[in-house]
């Protein structure tokens, strides 16, 4: 079974209770941590809408500009389409103005060059009909094959933007091959008077516009602008190589599907914003990435110092923390403290009653001066128990000495009778003599510690008596140490070991029955009385000093366990008697005593119930 | 109590120590940090047959955002002059090295010497791929002997059968381990096509005039370039002589793109040079991000290009990378 103590240090979970500093400590902790985190978080999402706001505005600006600047760069290769067509082509006999047809053609080429490969117009059957520069069309090449010629013949009322290619027309000696984009067109065209459908092709380079955009690319390397036609094919990316490579992926065939404005979308497991713009009548679209992380990317340093501003502030919680629970929690740590250091089993020791600490808040005060008249009261109590224990020791020891008066004095009485009846009166006067002194001893002027030395004399009178009573049938013999003389002694207990070593040892002996009283000091006194009796059986050796019912044949009625509890009441539990005995042999009782020199104030604390 | 406050005077020791390293890092990211150096050192660097590769280097440079130094080199002569370039990048403090060797044999001593000093990237199968070390050398390159039976292949399906057919093979890498691996690869397949290879020239020098008296001694059928630069001075002996043999090889320089249009060439295996030159620089970047992580060989895919599947959009960007 548990004690309640043991019950009160362990909590339902069996872990120590904490203290209340701690408990203040961590609920601050935690409330500063979750409102931090709460505030951390609302910054947080103010701060990336804010961001996400600003990127896609200036991204959607950008993106306006370039689409504007395609649009103008697109327009104007329209205006050059419509400048051949309606200036040079139509209304015109070509076989008849072939010279100032090519002149114009030329002029116009020559006007544009740095965004021109070709103007080129053909015949309905794909035959080549003039072109500037001029160039020497490839052979084993049929145009009328090529995506844009189809595209023109298919729709004629419209001009037709091709997605960039290489051209494949016009021989290069030098093997150059040029990435254009083509600007067709269908056209009525008049040869020999007979009119019929031509194809008018102005071939953009579009190195133009991957220039363009490659510059406006340049600008940030984790955000970017493709572009795309309607149906998502690719015009200009870019990272196009790597795509073209499967080193890449785009999400351009989505975005073709994605109206003006911005899109929060999610690519390959990345979430990306894209910007969209439309570019006006190719329908081609502007498609601005903004992957989320790059949102945050070249803010490592406004990363760090926010992290240097959470950390900052975690350290001064914890320490103001810290500060505040010490200080709410310092009158009950005291309290607390002055209560453990004046525990209830010291309560009622010492000269005065523990003091408990009464301050800090009303609260703890009350608690306080509860806890101290509560133990004002157990003190007064413990005195009161004390002294009643003292006193009851002191009856105890009075009645044990009370048993010795009557047995001792029936047994000489018997014997001076004795010896008068017999006439031998000079014995009854020595026993009479003998007696008195061991009376005198024995009162002691009512004291209960005396020297060893009357203790020693008093057995000497009582071996005395006991001789003559029982006619020199064995010897006594004292051999005491001088130091051991002036020690202090409970009175009254070689006597009675005395007479059990000739009840139980010698008296019955034919002769020679020896007892030996030997006193010495070795750091404590002992007092050694030994017979050459008959001896004791070791079963009752243990029975000696632990059986208090143990009925007596015969002696004064004071058994030794009397003499060893007397001893042990007076002087401690480590002191007392211990016997050794051997059937035939003898037996030898050693007192054991502390070695106390006598004076009148040693005397007196003995007396008094003080230990030494 | 006396434990709990071990643990806060813990936490705030923790806490100063995190904000020291913070304060650290403020300091240290202000400072801007260095771009690796990646060398590139390959046989006759102006060649055209290196545009791709250069283009893909290029393209990987910009999106690892490293400095690349491609070394400008002539015509090796061996492997020693090969050495002494490496050697001085080598001094000059390049983080990585992506080399070509000029020659196959006795490179091995030279990987292992090049990858104990530096992170060391082969271009092309120039030593048995099996024996290098992954720990700081890689290999990427194409699967040569599958671009040797691609070619098979293709003539067989051009031709029909090629029973009776005569083939001359013409290789000017000769020593390249890789030009050997193409050639195996399709002479095994042709053989079991029925065809038999009459002769093979492996010049290094390989001249029009050499073609046309080896046709004259025993003419064959078939004509078929192993590298790049055989299949141009092939072209060239078809232009002069005006002759008309299919003709099929390995290339990607403009001008063999140029008579592959104009129908000189029958069809050509074009390797993915950009995804080479790719591969290989951001391989390199990987290793010098992660020292402690090993190095991975790569393959890369090649093309079958003709006349007629050249115009695919795919295939204008694989033969046509720069735009002009």
């Amino acid at each position: 079974m548990k004690t309640t103590e043991e019950k009160k240090k362990k909590s339902r979970f069996g872990k120590a209770p904490r203290s209340i500093q701690s408990t203040l400590l961590i609920s601050f902790t935690a409330v500063s941590l979750i409102s931090m985190v709460f505030l951390c978080l609302m910054l947080y999402g103010q701060f990336s809408r804010s961001a996400v706001k600003m990127t896609t505005e200036s991204s959607s600006q950008l993106l306006s500009q370039s689409a504007t600047r395609l649009e103008s760069y697109l327009l104007s290769m329209r205006r050059i389409s419509d400048a051949m067509y309606y200036d040079v082509i139509k209304d015109t006999d070509l076989s008849l103005t072939e010279d100032s047809m090519n002149s114009e053609s030329n002029l116009l080429y020559e006007a544009n060059r740095d965004n021109l490969i070709s103007l080129a117009l053909f015949s309905q059957d794909g035959k080549l009909v003039f072109a500037s520069p001029t160039a020497v069309e490839k052979t084993n090449v049929d145009v009328t094959k090529q995506e844009w010629f189809r595209k023109a013949m298919e729709q004629t009322e419209n001009l037709h933007f091709s997605t960039p290619h290489v051209q494949r027309i016009f021989d290069d000696t030098t093997y150059r091959y040029y990435w254009v984009i083509s600007l067709s067109r269908a056209v009525v065209m008049t040869q020999n008077g007979v009119p019929g459908f031509g194809v008018l092709l102005v071939d953009m380079n579009y190195s133009s516009i991957d220039q363009m955009l490659t510059e406006v690319n340049n600008m940030n390397s984790q955000q970017y602008i493709y572009l795309c036609d309607s149906s998502g094919a690719l015009i200009y990316h870019p990272k196009q190589m790597q795509i073209n490579s499967g080193l890449y992926a785009e999400d351009n065939i989505n975005a073709a599907s994605l109206d003006d404005g911005v899109h929060e979308v999610t690519f390959n497991g990345e979430k990306r914003y894209e910007v969209v713009n439309t570019v006006s009548y190719t329908g081609w679209k502007l498609v601005y990435v903004i992957p989320k992380r790059s949102l945050f990317s070249g803010m490592l340093e406004t990363r760090y110092f926010v992290i240097l501003i959470v950390m900052l502030a975690l350290f001064v919680i914890f320490l103001m923390n810290q500060l505040v629970s010490r200080r709410v929690t310092r009158p009950l740590r005291l309290l607390s403290r002055s209560i453990r250091e004046n525990s209830p089993q010291s309560a009622g020791e010492g000269n005065k009653p523990p003091e408990i600490y009464i301050g800090g808040s009303s609260e703890v005060q009350y608690l306080g001066q509860t806890l101290q008249d509560s133990y004002d009261r157990n003190y007064r109590l413990m005195q009161d128990i004390v002294v009643e224990q003292e006193e009851k020791q002191k009856s105890e020891l009075d009645a044990l000495q009370s048993q010795i008066n009557p047995h001792f004095l029936y047994n000489t009485l018997d014997s001076i009778i004795w010896m008068i009846e017999s006439e031998r009166y000079k014995e009854a006067v020595f026993m009479i003599t003998q007696l008195a002194s061991l009376f005198r001893i024995s009162l002691s002027k009512g004291r209960t510690i005396i020297r060893i030395e009357e203790e020693l004399h008093h057995a000497e009178n009582y071996s005395n008596i006991q001789k003559i009573r029982f006619r020199n049938s064995f010897s006594v013999k004292f051999e005491t140490a001088e130091e051991v003389k002036n020690c202090c002694t409970v009175k009254l207990i070689v006597q009675p070991i005395l007479e059990n070593a000739i009840y139980y040892g010698v008296k019955d002996m034919e002769e020679g029955g020896e007892i030996t009283v030997r006193s010495w000091m070795d750091k404590d006194i002992y007092i050694e009385v030994k017979d050459n009796g008959y001896g004791i059986p070791e079963d009752q050796v243990a029975l000696l000093l632990t059986d208090n019912d143990r009925a007596r044949k015969s002696g004064s009625g004071v058994g030794l366990i009397n003499v060893h509890n007397r001893i042990r009441l007076r002087f401690g539990e480590e002191y007392g008697l211990k016997i050794v005995s051997e059937p035939d042999e003898g037996t030898t009782v050693t007192i054991h005593l502390p070695a106390v020199p006598y004076t009148e104030e040693t005397a007196k604390e003995l007396e008094e119930g003080k230990k030494p | 109590m006396k434990r709990q406050n071990h643990y806060f005077f813990l936490l705030l020791l923790c806490l100063a120590i995190g904000i020291g390293l913070v304060v650290w890092a403020i300091f240290d990211s202000g400072r801007k940090p260095e771009k690796y150096r990646i060398s590139v050192v390959v046989d006759n660097s102006e060649s055209n047959r290196w545009v791709p590769f250069l283009e893909g280097l290029k393209r990987a440079s910009k999106d690892n955002d490293v400095a690349l130094n491609y070394v400008s080199t002539g015509k090796m002569t061996g492997l020693e002059q090969e050495k002494g370039i490496i050697d001085q990048e080598i001094e000059n403090g390049t983080d990585a090295l992506i080399v070509q060797f000029c020659q196959s044999s006795q490179t091995k001593e030279l990987v292992t010497d090049i990858s104990g000093q530096t992170i060391l990237e082969l271009v092309g199968t120039d030593v048995d791929r099996d024996t290098i070390s992954t720990e700081n050398c890689a290999c990427v390159s194409t699967d040569d002997v599958a671009i040797g039976k691609a070619l098979a292949a293709q003539i067989v399906s051009d031709q029909g059968s090629l029973a009776n057919e005569k083939i001359g093979i013409f290789m000017t890498g000769s020593a390249m381990k890789a030009v050997r691996d193409r050639r195996d690869g399709f002479e095994e397949d042709v053989r079991k096509a029925g065809a038999t290879i009459l002769w093979e020239i492996k010049d290094d020098r390989l001249t029009e005039q050499q073609i046309e008296e080896k046709q004259r001694e025993e003419a064959v059928d078939i004509l078929v370039a192993m590298d790049d630069e055989s299949l141009q001075v092939l072209n060239d002996y078809l232009t002069a002589t005006g002759a008309s043999y299919p003709l099929y090889g390995v290339g990607c320089s403009d001008r063999n793109v140029y008579c592959l249009d104009n129908g000189q060439i029958s069809a050509m295996a074009v390797p993915y040079e950009f995804n080479m030159g790719y591969q290989a620089v951001t391989r390199a970047v990987g290793k010098l991000k992660n020292p402690m992580s090993g190095m991975q060989n790569d393959t890369v895919d090649f093309a079958m290009i003709t006349k007629e599947n050249m115009t695919d959009e795919k295939n204008q960007r694989l033969l046509y990378p720069i735009v002009q």
